[in-house]
């Protein structure tokens, strides 16, 4: 199973967690959620997310079909808001399932960190008196 | 052509997308860039850093010495941010 969405709506990690079990028999299920930081040089009001939907959805695919071969996974599953968010609601969220845990931890690093550095996707933080973009860190 | 623009470079040009007349003797990123630096203050305050400027041919990245003459649509955008 390989499933990418990108949405503007809120998730809810938890039901995605038990979808995909609902789903996929796995021995072992490691999930990351990044969520919106409310700490930076001044109190964050709330976060822009821009991106390049279609760009966007042919990455996310292509790194998934690639983790899924390389790990051996049962399924590997993706999603990233865009839009308004606000502080301590999640950004993304990357599920992998395996028969084993070193696979699915292992695998689930790649994803997250392929699409930090190539996921064609901007965040602007607005604050109270200014706004700025985010520079990358990787 | 069509040139679509994200985020910061977005909003300094003022424009999300515009249709381009490129000249017939560019056909590299690298000479495309320039180009647009020349089209006024705003392109060349937004795109003066190269090292700071990705491109991508629909929808696939590509170098500054990629010709883009058989592409649809080229973006142009800063280093991503997500996760």
């Amino acid at each position: 199973m390989i499933e990418v969405i990108i949405q503007e709506e809120i998730f809810n990690p938890e039901e995605i967690v038990e979808k995909i079990r609902a789903r996929v028999m796995a021995g072992a299920m490691v999930s990351f959620i990044g969520s919106v930081r409310e700490y930076s040089d001044d109190k964050l009001q709330f976060m822009e997310i821009e991106h390049y939907d279609e760009m966007a959805k042919k990455i996310f695919l292509s790194t998934l079909n690639q983790a899924k071969a390389q790990w051996d996974l049962k399924a590997c599953y993706l999603i990233h808001r865009y839009g308004k968010l606000y502080p301590n609601e999640p950004i993304v969220m990357v599920v992998t399932c395996s028969d084993h845990r070193k696979e699915s931890y292992k695998a689930n690093q790649f994803v997250v960190d392929y699409l930090k550095t190539n996921a064609p996707f901007w965040k602007k933080e607005h604050f109270k008196k200014d706004s700025k973009w985010v520079k990358q860190t990787v | 052509m069509k040139i679509i623009y994200f985020a910061k470079i977005r909003e300094i040009i003022g424009k999300k997308t515009e249709k381009v007349d490129i000249p017939d003797n560019i056909s590299t990123i690298e000479q495309l860039l320039f180009y647009l630096t020349t089209l006024g203050e705003e392109y060349n305050h937004a795109l003066n850093d190269i090292n700071k400027i990705h491109v991508a041919c629909d929808q696939e990245y590509v170098d500054n010495d990629f010709n883009f003459k058989d592409c649809q649509e080229i973006a142009i955008f800063p280093p991503v941010t997500g996760g």
